[in-house]
């Protein structure tokens, strides 16, 4: 689906220009992330592994739209992400009595029954692996990343694997749509 | 190509800046002390400050309120930049002074078109 409407975006840009001559346009999916400066979201929160759960839940809760908080060591080197889920469970610990974890049926029995065995848990405990790409990679390969690892979100790091940023599924979906069905 | 001074002692953010201005008309000078503000204000002549409210110890809109409350500095444009997107911390910001408040994370494009609508308002007062 997604090839499909590349190929019609490229159909219909690829022979605009001036003075008559054919100008060959780049077509969005194959646009460098880093030509997109209105996808790209700069200097998300992040924490490190020792910092407790509430430092997680303020990372996220600063920025709810990413769905996860992503885990950096000391000098901004992804480790990886704690996800929406993860934290889940952990919080209903920490805020709704025993009694009332079954009502929630849709959490994870496990993840319940890890959260009421431990202590309160650390970034590095809930952590789990993220995905990464450069922002010279293109718009086209981000998306596939995310849909084939089911993934809301994509960091993107620097040559040194040091966090930049991320950029979304939807918000370059929502893109690439509005080139491909104007 | 116009001076953008950063006060925020976390180096990704300064990586981060450094990133969303590429290639834009601004240049990018970034302190991480905000003791070396009233230097770097001097040295450097910035047409924007972006501050970080949070700079370790330091708070940041004690900082803001410091370059409003100086008549050398106070006409240039300071945006906030945090973390916090509270209207509470927003009405702070706003109360010590500060012209526009950036919330972290932040998209480039919104970036510079508030840095530059504020050095425009600047140029146009």
């Amino acid at each position: 689906m997604l090839a499909n409407g590349a190929e019609r975006s490229r159909d219909t840009t690829s022979e605009s220009g001036t003075g008559g001559g054919r100008q060959k346009v780049v077509p969005a999916w194959q646009r460098p992330v880093e030509q997109c400066p209105h996808l790209i979201h700069l200097a998300p929160p992040a924490v490190q592994p020792p910092d407790p759960l509430q430092t997680v839940v303020a990372a996220f809760a600063s920025d709810p739209g990413a769905r996860l908080v992503f885990v950096t060591d000391a000098d901004d080197h992804l480790l990886g992400a704690v996800t929406e889920r993860r934290l889940d469970a952990d919080l209903v610990r920490q805020v709704l009595p025993q009694p009332l974890w079954p009502a929630l049926g849709e959490l994870d029995t496990r993840d319940l029954m890890r959260a009421a065995q431990g202590k309160v848990p650390t970034a590095g405990a809930l952590m789990t692996l993220c995905i990464s790409a450069s922002p010279e990679g293109s718009l086209g390969d981000a998306a596939i990343t995310m849909i084939r690892e089911s993934q809301p979100v994509l960091a993107l790091v620097d040559d040194a694997q040091r966090l930049l940023g991320y950029v979304s599924l939807f918000e370059i979906l929502t893109d690439l749509l509005r080139e491909t069905h104007p | 190509m116009l001076q953008i001074l950063l006060v925020d002692d976390e180096p990704r953010v300064a990586r981060a800046l450094e990133f969303a201005l590429k290639g834009s008309e601004m240049a990018l000078t970034s302190i991480s002390d905000p003791d070396l503000l009233e230097d770097s204000l001097l040295t450097v002549h910035p047409d924007a400050v972006l501050l970080d409210i949070g700079i370790g110890a330091h708070d940041g809109l004690a900082v803001c309120k410091r370059i409003k409350q100086d008549s050398r500095f106070a006409g240039i444009p300071v945006l906030l930049l945090s973390g916090q997107t509270g209207a509470d911390t927003k009405a702070a910001g706003f109360a010590a002074g500060a012209d526009d408040f950036v919330a972290k994370p932040f998209a480039p494009t919104e970036l510079i078109a508030r840095v530059q609508t504020q050095i425009a308002r600047r140029t146009s007062a």
